[in-house]
């Protein structure tokens, strides 16, 4: 028998009505898959309705239509066992106790999910750890930073040791570094057969964690696919860009001859070529220019690319 | 899970805001200056239905100020979003909170006492048990009327100017407190709906039965209270109501 998938929506729908009687879809028709051990990303532009997705998925808004479950429970109907197999990191300033310290902030929410006694205290303790912040646990959380603050959400978020994870920008506020052990935390709790679902704007972290993205518009699914999926689709129509990085005392040479060539730009010794064939634009770069280019790299679309692209598309 | 995490919330409340001095404040000097008040008409020393008069002002008092300052923080802080996501909801929470501000308002109790024995001295045969059974329900009792304010607080957007104006507006039902006898007429049958007032009238000689509907209100609230923030929990969920400030 197939084990259930961490996250199912199926028509997921939610509608708002004003107090006019106005009814604005915010999600329309949501159809998303979050096997266990992996990792998908939603992207969109500001009212795509990733928000009210979360929100349904987490018990925190009731869908007008449609089913989804977390962890094999009905959201609508099970809402308690949904809660419990699913780890929530919002993140942001907000969401914590600033009178409180890390460690009587968890514990707090340790509680709400049934842990109690010692292993509510281990719990705390190793998540702190893990999270890089064991010598600041008992500091209140009102004198941390952003990116602490990030932390100890996503520790909130494994405190019940849930198999789903949804967490919305889990690196925002980190400085590089941080970013980089909270992506790698991340790749390593779907590694051991957790479904994680992130909701993010920031291109290279969805790019790097995920094997599915997700991009909504309007409500709606735009697009899915994996990140390289998208950029070569995406190559299709934007082409690729050659760059050509000259010698030093070369001068930049007219290339309006490229074949395929959409667009050019020179930059402070460096060549841009917008091309729809990457493969035959490196050819003739290197049949005509083989001396005088120091580098010739061709590359498809970025994931910020395709996202723009998307987002400007009616 | 819920009763746990009901009494964790009452320890943090009482670890965040147990030496707010606007608790200390509103529970202690305030009562102090109406018991000035009161003893400029009775003269005599402190007898025990002075003593729970002014003990009680205080409790109200406290509450009024902690519940609207206490829940309109969870509000600003966003952390009442997890406490909805969380399987137990809303209410272990919000009624643990409650519980831990009605402790934080029984500080009224020894603090209106001492004022009191300091400025006039104690009668000399004051009735200890009715001070004590007296001022203990008052507390149970004005904690659970207190709990409807907490849930109007919660549910509807209050700016923070606004909040002076709904202190001020509960702080004025304090009046109620005063012997029922001593009200206009149009405000005798409210006072008598407000479990504080036959708590009193009990304190004042009256017969048990006063005791007893005074508890039997108490509970009817504190339902009402429970049953509000599950509608509270379900309006959030149907209608996206907003729990922050």
């Amino acid at each position: 028998m197939e084990k259930d998938p961490g996250i199912r929506t199926r028509g997921l729908r939610r509608e708002f009505t004003d107090r006019g009687g106005n009814v604005r879809v915010a999600v329309v028709g949501l159809d998303l898959t979050v096997g266990r051990g992996e990792v998908v990303s939603i992207l969109g532009p500001n009212g795509a309705g990733k928000t009210t997705s979360v929100r349904m998925l987490t018990g925190l808004l009731v869908p007008t239509s449609g089913e989804a479950s977390v962890g094999g429970y009905d959201v609508a109907r099970h809402r308690r066992r949904a809660a419990l197999a699913c780890g929530v990191s919002l993140g942001g300033d907000s969401g914590l106790y600033p009178r409180l310290s890390a460690a009587q902030n968890l514990t707090f929410f340790g509680l709400m999910y049934g842990l109690r006694g010692r292993s509510l205290d281990r719990r705390v303790e190793e998540l702190l750890s893990l999270v890089d912040l064991g010598d600041r646990a008992g500091d209140l959380v009102g004198t941390y930073s952003r990116g602490m603050k990030q932390r100890v959400h996503l520790a909130r978020a494994l405190l019940h040791d849930p198999p789903v994870l949804i967490l919305d920008e889990p690196s925002a506020g980190l400085d590089p570094q941080s970013a980089r052990s909270m992506r790698a935390l991340v790749r390593k709790l779907a590694t051991d057969g957790r479904s994680v679902l992130l909701t993010t704007h920031d291109m290279r972290e969805a790019e790097d964690l995920s094997n599915l993205v997700v991009l909504m518009k309007g409500g709606a699914v735009h697009a899915e696919a994996t990140p390289a999926q998208l950029r070569v689709r995406a190559a299709e129509r934007l082409g690729h860009t050659v760059e050509i990085v000259w010698n030093d005392d070369v001068p930049a040479p007219d290339c309006r001859s490229c074949p395929g060539l959409l667009d050019v730009a020179h930059d402070n010794g460096v060549t841009r070529l917008r091309v729809r064939s990457g493969a035959e634009a490196v050819r003739w770069a290197f049949d005509r220019f083989g001396a005088q280019a120091a580098n010739v790299s061709v590359s498809s679309p970025s994931l910020e690319e395709v996202f723009l692209e998307m987002a400007g598309r009616p | 899970m819920m009763v746990r995490t009901a009494l964790r919330a009452a320890v943090d409340q009482l670890r965040m805001q147990g030496l707010s001095p606007l608790a200390l404040l509103s529970g202690v000097a305030l009562p102090c200056v109406f018991a000035y008040v009161l003893h400029s008409y009775r003269g005599g020393r402190t007898d025990a239905e002075l003593a729970v008069g002014v003990a009680g002002l205080g409790i109200l008092d406290a509450l009024v100020v902690l519940v609207t300052l206490g829940f309109l923080a969870e509000k600003s802080w966003k952390t009442l979003q997890p406490a909805l996501g969380s399987p137990g909801g809303l209410a272990p929470i919000v009624l643990g909170r409650l519980l831990g501000m009605g402790v934080q308002s029984l500080l009224s109790i020894p603090g209106t006492l001492v004022f009191l024995v300091a400025m006039w001295g104690l009668a000399p045969r004051f009735d200890w048990p009715r001070w004590l059974v007296g001022t203990a329900v008052l507390a149970v009792a004005t904690t659970s009327v207190m709990g409807l304010l907490g849930f109007v607080v919660l549910r509807f957007p209050f700016s923070p100017g606004m909040t002076n104006g709904i202190v001020g507006l509960v702080l004025s039902l304090s009046a109620l407190l005063a012997p029922v006898s001593a009200l206009p007429a149009v405000l005798r049958a409210p006072a008598w709906v407000l479990p504080q007032s036959q708590v009193m009238a009990w304190v004042r000689g009256g017969g048990t039965g006063h005791l007893l509907l005074g508890c039997l209100l108490s509970v009817v609230a504190a339902v009402a209270v429970v049953g509000l923030i599950r509608l509270l929990e379900r309006s959030a969920r149907r209608q996206s109501l907003s729990l922050e400030a």
